[in-house]
């Protein structure tokens, strides 16, 4: 048996790092947004809550947060979530090449790095010279400039592609633990694949869902690669929290501010957790 | 009597085992027919084959005469028990037993009416509200049951649902699903890998190995006249002896002549004609055929089976002997009395072999001789 101790002693040099990183960031994060620090301005004042009075009377700060909300819901919940479970199904007590041609495809778009990807699908939708409008061609359509006309629905597309993987393996290791007997059952009494997700998976997959979820809308909710195929625009349509912070505080450098919205994500990171761990524990 | 279930050289592979190899059999409507087996043997994969849950490679399945071959699970109108009873844990036992229902499309008002009375027929009704995590083992096999009874199947599929209970709720189990198969005159297949449970249940038996039925029939005649030697090794518990020898003749009267013994049958004349041209058999004698003596005179010689008690063991109303003979062990059962009681472990005992019921076997081929 380890002592008390000794345990912690283990656990001093993670802690340590925990720390440093990510515990003492976020309070300092949390006290220069109750200042005005700035990189143009001369000196740093304490400024109480004035920061997030500027925020919340902001047309663009509401903006970027509804956005951001959408592109969460649907990107990551209905997205990543329902894409990654219906795959899967469908590949699930199944075996042959192209449930392993598609797992692979789908753990490499998880795997590659996000900047590479998120040029790829830049050059994937472009108007001229976009393999998608090349596509569209063969068949006689005009294709249309996808990053400009439907801003939010390709960011919302391209996340998805990108982090349907994970749901998936999730899900597919989740689908596991529910015994053969059971869809056995279903298919002897003739249930289709909508009746199975909704009697079987998704009740008997309860936690396994709240986890996923609340880890892919964190995730997504402090994602910034949208930024490099749409740079938060055009206009606004794609100016979700994090660009907006970025905006606010490496453009502007408007430190203060931009920490100011980065407490309010963290804030709505937060009651998103718990809602969620509270969930969990209830099941 | 008419046909429900036949195949025609039904064949399934999976990618390098033959788990079903051309199999031939005739299932008639209302009996109760039992795939006994060990595992590994393809009767599970039979079982799967009917209801559609595997494609056969090879072959045709025919229910109520109609080819279902090609047909998904569905259409085949077959329902199925599985071993761990399946149960949704999220439903209520109303809601299990009624899911079939509801997946078809059965409105709710009937579809009460008919988890009722299904749950009545299995004794269950008033679990109806609860969850399947509050009820026994004996009482969720029940739901399953009632479960696969609620649509009215022409086949009932039951694959080893007997074998998660302990073992008095086992033949309790067993006594009410005989009962009640006789009562619903349901078609039913059943898988086991217990041969008392197939001798118990089944009308008719399908004794397979290696993907092939090596005997169909009633459950009596298995039991009495196993067409071969596996299936003689099979079934019974504990087993049939069986006893390699060789055919030789003193004059006229054959004398069978085992690793190191003499055997000579008064009968045997009779059965020569067949036996004749065969000088190697294998003599098949159930434990309950044999009789021990103790050997009281050890200068005697003594004709017959002679060996040495191995060990005793004790099963109730009966004594089961281990005899070692020359290299060979042989179970004796007994009755138990005073003489039994007699008989320990170490003592020279020779075996008396009731002549009528032995059983005599190919030493080529295996089969029974007739």
């Amino acid at each position: 048996m380890i002592s008390k101790k000794t345990a912690f002693f283990f656990l001093l040099p993670a802690l340590v790092l925990i720390f440093i990183f990510l515990i003492f960031p976020a309070f300092w994060t949390l006290y220069y947004s109750l200042t005005d620090y700035s990189l143009l301005g001369a000196s740093t004042e304490f400024i109480g809550v004035q920061n997030f009075i500027n925020l919340f009377t902001s047309a663009r700060f509401w903006n970027a947060t509804i956005l951001s909300f959408e592109f969460v819901f649907f990107s990551a919940i209905i997205g990543q979530a329902g894409v990654g479970l219906l795959l899967a199904m469908l590949f699930h007590r199944k075996s042959g090449w192209l449930k392993k041609l598609v797992r692979n495809l789908a753990v490499a778009s998880w795997l590659i790095p996000a900047v590479v990807v998120a040029y790829a699908w830049a050059a994937f939708l472009d108007k001229e010279y976009g393999l998608l409008n090349q596509i569209i061609g063969i068949f006689g359509f005009t294709g249309i400039d996808w990053l400009n006309e439907v801003p939010m629905g390709s960011i919302i597309i391209f996340n998805i592609w990108r982090g349907a993987a994970f749901s998936m393996l999730l899900f597919t290791s989740a689908l596991k633990t529910i015994p053969p007997s059971h869809f056995e059952t279903a298919d002897v009494v003739g249930a289709s694949l909508w009746d199975k997700i909704k009697d079987i998976v998704l009740p008997q997959l309860k936690t396994f869902i709240g986890s996923d979820l609340a880890l892919i809308t964190l995730w997504t909710f402090n994602l910034f690669t949208p930024f490099l195929l749409t740079g938060g625009g055009p206009g606004r349509q794609t100016e979700i929290l994090p660009i907006y912070t970025y905006f606010k505080a490496f453009k502007y450098m408007e430190f203060g501010l931009g920490a100011a919205i980065s407490a309010v994500i963290l804030f709505i990171n937060l009651t998103l957790a718990l809602v969620y761990l509270n969930y969990l524990k209830a099941e | 009597m008419e046909t429900s279930v036949k195949f025609e050289d039904l064949t399934k592979e999976f990618e390098d085992v033959v788990a079903v190899d051309h199999l031939n059999l005739k299932i008639e409507k209302g009996e109760f027919f039992a795939l006994l087996g060990p595992s590994g043997c393809g009767k599970t994969t039979t079982l799967r084959l009917i209801a559609g849950l595997e494609q056969p490679t090879e072959g045709k399945i025919f229910l109520n005469n109609e080819d279902v071959s090609s047909y998904p699970p569905k259409e085949r109108d077959v329902a199925m028990v599985f071993q761990d009873y399946a149960l949704y844990p999220h439903m209520t036992i109303s809601e299990n037993i009624g899911y079939p229902l509801k997946v078809r499309g059965v409105a709710k008002e009937d579809r009460q009416e008919r988890i009722k009375e299904a749950a009545e027929n299995l004794q269950i009704g008033e679990l109806l509200d609860r969850r399947p995590s509050q009820l026994s083992g004996g009482q969720q096999q029940r739901v399953s049951v009632a479960r696969a009874l609620v649509h009215e199947p022409s086949v009932f599929l039951f694959d080893e649902p007997l074998s998660n209970l302990d073992a008095r709720l086992r033949i309790e189990a067993r006594t009410f699903l005989r009962h009640l198969q006789k009562e619903l005159g349901i078609t039913t297949i059943y898988v086991t890998h217990d041969q008392s449970e197939a001798l118990a249940l089944a009308d008719r038996i399908a004794i397979m190995e290696a993907g092939q039925a090596r005997q169909v029939d009633a459950a009596q005649k298995v039991y009495h006249e196993p067409a071969d030697t596996f299936v003689a090794n099979f079934v019974g518990s504990p087993p049939m002896n069986l006893l390699q020898c060789r055919v030789n003749m003193e004059g006229e009267t054959p004398i069978l002549e085992t690793e190191n013994n003499t055997i000579s049958f008064t009968n045997l004349e009779n059965r020569l004609q067949r036996l004749k041209e065969r000088d190697e058999l294998i003599l098949g004698i159930r434990p309950e055929d044999m009789d021990l003596t103790l050997n009281v005179d050890q200068d005697e010689q003594l004709t017959g089976l002679v060996g040495e008690i191995y060990a005793v063991e004790t099963l109730g109303a009966q004594v089961l002997f281990s005899v070692k003979i020359g290299n060979s062990m042989i179970r004796v059962r007994e009755m138990s009395s005073e003489k039994v009681s007699q008989l320990a472990v170490g003592d020279d005992v020779s075996v008396e072999i009731n002549e009528d019921r032995v059983l005599y076997y190919d030493a080529e081929d295996k089969a029974l001789i007739n």
